[in-house]
């Protein structure tokens, strides 16, 4: 349900833009406000908290002529209105020193859009008894797989966001939940710890957990079978990328390098590859919070812009990048509703939403009957991006060995995949037909700013450097 | 805050409850190459409350936020939801620390002297002075400073507060050669502002971002000994760190217990390892936890044996500890014997910037991909990139050395050089 908090605010945020629109060419109030619960259940305790994504809070957006200006502020009533409001013309005045070197900017363009944007969860809604008793279950069963799982663990986490946007001329309003189920176990015997986990995610309650139940046994055996992990042998691989390492590289390798914050920075090589050949033929990739439906689909940005489903890479060459609104305007491009902040307390950058290669028309096994020696790498562990000069870092939970077109049976973990984007993006011999989404994840931009993101795709073949 | 204060004190069916309050005023600037784009201020508070209830001898939570807007009816609904709630998460009884310290801790600092967005523009010229070398330019810019109230309280008498302020900076340099650019990324913080300091560090990251246009690629290697420094040796020391958190004996997720010899076949240095609640310089310091616990030393590992664990009150309660050391945010290293120049005596590989070093205990890896390194074949140095080293962790700690140059960052202070033997470079 639509924030009734929110809404409260509504006139008195439109009022404010009216006053400070006397003095600047554009000014935009961005109001957010996201509730939810986290749950969990584990061996050894339960607890229950807020959600970690929870805010409540406003953020003025205005052009003072020469720059971009925003003020964030927890609070407004009929009483603080006339204090917010020279705050917001107070605390944002800079030395001249510093205004006379700035970047050429204009007022963003203000169309006139009204709507209201609502996607309730579906189906039944679970209490707090409910779903305890649906996490106990999980983590007993995870419990009982093994005496060597030591602690199991099952979690539930829910937000619900609702957020209005308002200029002169336009005025959005939004509500969405995103529900998440994991899972963990984590098992011991005498070669160490080792630990694994998943999850399901949707937006109803229903279908998280059924996601979350069926991944149990995979969860628990993949633990245990961690603890005979060895150490890769480094070298260069035929590997298959499982949908979640498959969007490990499309976010990190490639995906941040096409955020045109960086164009406007010079930090992305890609800005040369346009219309140019970076991938691939068999390559096609997108983004947007409308490409896909997953945890990083809303309805307009933190800009007021309307969701997209962007196109980026076509038969391996690149077509576009995706956008926030005050890079656009430096760019002279339209923005790809790709603005989003951490929270109303943090400035607004071009992020990615739901990134993923498009599936093709092999088959899984196929693919694996392809490969004389190599590696198929699961579960995203973690990914740091080098938009400028395309080096990779992703980092998978873990790899199942292939040789003659078979598993072995050996498990190597973790798997660090390096080199240079172009090189892996072009070496993609095989995509297959499958597309799965792996809609519960927490992207940084650098190291800081973190935002909800989805990834996935097909399967794909490719060769890499692996240690 | 009066309005919650009073809602708990009159809430029923609550044996105890908790609040961290945090306010912060920032102001940011962010620039794109040497040009303001974007200025930013915010003045924001929230309240996180946390509330216990007992049932049965065993102690039930539930926690929630609580912003300006609420007034006490809200707040009082909000408290009876959470009490519900909690009767569904009994666990083993805790207690709630009681008050050691209810000071009110103000951490000097010079950027309280002046208002912040003068303050900021000075630090934005001290940036840019940096900025006129060859071929070289800043990027990006982002500088936020900022003042935080932080206060705990708890039912049981806890009042402590902080105040301090800090700024954290991103600057992204960029060298052009030829038709290539190249980039690296460097973070920067502090409490105290000296323009000539902070110009000076901008200055020394052009100059790696610089080597790194000059790098060659790195040949594959079976063995080199490999330097880490700065962020990447805290990293290296900081995998004990989450391992001796009483929270992993407590999950049976821990791979060492009190008295366990970290080092049973060292060749290398001893290690000695602390936790300090207060490191001048080091942003993260803090004198109280957000539990409310007075934080004092902690020695965690001595001469490689584990002397102690750490972590929070509630999980130390549960292990039957009788004082619980608190969150200490410090990992305080002793340094070693070493000199920086005694590990350049031979063939050597200096790891300056990663991508992001995994410096894993339970699966023993050691490694990352590496985007500026030093090799030293045993004649000349020179910069090199494109490659990613591997080394077995549970080996390095027996054979690393650490050096007795020491550095400060945001939650370390010790040996800002490790020496690790036998690193395989791919």
């Amino acid at each position: 349900m639509y924030s009734q908090y929110l809404s409260s605010r509504h006139d008195l945020c439109k009022e404010l833009v009216e006053r400070l629109s006397k003095t600047y060419p554009f000014v935009s109030i961005l109001g957010k406000h996201v509730t939810g619960k986290s749950i969990q259940v584990t061996t050894v305790n339960t607890n229950i908290g807020d959600t970690m994504e929870k805010q409540c809070g406003f953020v003025c957006k205005f052009f003072n002529g020469q720059t971009y200006s925003e003020y964030s502020f927890s609070e407004i009533t009929p009483e603080t209105i006339d204090q917010i409001e020279a705050d917001i013309r107070n605390k944002t005045i800079l030395p001249e020193s510093l205004l006379s070197n700035h970047v050429p900017l204009a007022p963003m363009e203000d169309e006139p859009m009204k709507g209201e944007f609502f996607r309730p969860v579906e189906g039944k809604i679970f209490s707090t008894a409910e779903i305890l008793e649906k996490l106990t279950a999980i983590k007993d069963k995870i419990q009982a797989f093994d005496p060597r799982i030591v602690q199991a663990m099952a979690s539930f986490s829910l937000y619900e966001t609702s957020a209005f946007f308002v200029t002169k001329n336009r005025d959005l309003a939004q509500n969405y939940t995103w529900i998440t189920v994991a899972e963990m176990a984590i098992a011991r015997d005498e070669n160490g710890v080792k630990r694994n986990y998943d999850f399901g995610a949707s937006n109803s309650y229903e279908q998280s957990f059924e996601e979350a139940e069926a991944l149990i046994e995979k969860v628990c055996q993949t633990a245990l079978d961690l603890l005979h992990a060895e150490m890769i042998e480094p070298g260069v691989y035929d590997i298959i990328t499982d949908p979640s390492i498959t969007g490990l590289i499309a976010h990190e390798a490639f995906g941040h390098g096409v955020e045109m914050d960086m164009f406007v920075k010079n930090r992305a090589k890609s800005r040369e590859y346009l219309n140019k050949r970076v991938a691939s033929p068999l390559v096609e990739m997108h983004d947007g919070a409308k490409a896909t439906f997953s945890c990083a689909s809303y309805f307009f940005d933190d800009d007021g812009v309307l969701a997209h489903d962007t196109l980026i890479i076509k038969d391996g060459i690149l077509q576009t990048g995706i956008s926030d609104a005050v890079s656009a305007l430096q760019l002279g491009t339209a923005p790809t509703g790709n603005g989003r902040r951490e929270s109303y307390k943090r400035k607004a950058y071009t992020r990615m939403t739901n990134t993923f290669f498009s599936p093709g028309s092999s088959t899984k096994e196929e693919m694996i009957a392809s490969v004389k020696h190599g590696y198929m790498l699961f579960q995203t562990d973690n990914g740091m991006e080098d938009p400028k000069n395309w080096n990779i870092q992703c980092v998978c939970a873990y790899g199942r060995e292939i040789k003659d077109g078979k598993f072995t049976g050996k498990i190597v973990s973790p798997v660090v995949m390096s080199g240079y984007v172009p090189d892996l993006l072009e070496s993609i011999s095989m995509v297959s037909k499958d597309f799965v989404i792996e809609g519960s994840g927490h992207c940084g931009k650098g190291y800081k700013e973190w935002v909800t993101v989805s990834d996935g795709g097909p399967y794909l073949k490719a060769r890499c450097k692996l240690g | 805050m009066e309005q919650l204060l009073n809602a708990l004190k009159k809430a029923k069916n609550i044996a105890a409850w908790k609040v961290n309050a945090t306010k912060t005023e920032s102001c940011e600037l962010f620039y794109v190459q040497k040009k303001v784009e974007t200025n930013r201020a915010t003045s924001t508070v929230d309240y996180s409350v946390t509330i216990y209830v007992d049932v049965d001898g065993k102690r039930g939570q539930s926690s929630f936020t609580v912003y300006p807007y609420m007034g006490e009816e809200e707040i009082a609904s909000l408290i009876e939801e959470n009490v519900f709630n909690a009767q569904f998460t009994l666990n083993a009884y805790f207690d709630l620390p009681h008050p050691s310290d209810n000071a009110v801790h103000n951490v000097e600092s010079n950027l309280a002297e002046a208002p912040f967005n003068e303050i900021i523009g000075k630090i934005g010229e001290a940036i840019m002075k940096a900025n006129d070398v060859e071929n070289a330019s800043l990027s990006a810019t982002e500088i936020f400073l900022y003042k935080d109230n932080v206060r705990v309280i708890n039912s049981s008498g806890v009042d402590a507060s902080s105040n301090t302020y800090s700024c954290k900076i991103e600057t992204i340099p960029n060298y052009v050669k030829g038709k290539e650019e190249f980039e690296l990324y460097k973070a920067i913080s502090f409490a105290t502002f000296n323009p000539a300091e902070l110009t000076e560090k901008v200055a020394e990251v052009i100059s790696l971002v610089r080597d790194r246009a000059n790098a060659e690629q790195m040949k594959p290697l079976d063995s080199i000994p490999v330097i880490l420094e700065d962020e990447e040796a805290a990293e290296f020391f900081g995998a004990f760190y989450y391992d001796l958190d009483y929270r992993a004996a407590y999950m049976h997720s821990n791979l060492f217990s009190i008295g366990d010899n970290l080092q049973p076949n060292r060749e290398g240095d001893a290690l000695n390892v602390k936790l300090l609640p207060f490191v001048r310089g080091a942003l993260a310091s803090s004198y109280v936890d957000s539990d409310g616990v007075s934080l004092k030393e902690v020695t965690l590992i001595k001469d490689g044996i584990v002397t102690s664990r750490h972590g929070s009150f509630r999980f130390g309660y549960y292990l039957g500890e009788k004082e619980p050391t608190g969150m200490v945010p410090i990992l305080s290293v002793a340094p070693g014997k070493s000199s920086f120049g005694d590990f350049k005596k031979g063939p050597y590989l200096r790891c300056v910037r990663f991508s992001g070093i995994q410096a894993d205990l339970y699966s023993g890896f050691l490694g990352g991909e590496v985007r500026l390194g030093y090799y030293f074949d045993g004649e000349k140095e020179i910069p090199v990139t494109g490659f990613s080293i591997q080394a077995n962790f549970n080996q390095a700690r027996q054979t690393f050395r650490s050096s007795k140059e020491e550095v400060i960052l945001d939650r370390y202070s010790g040996p800002k050089y490790v020496y690790i033997p036998g690193v395989k470079v791919l």
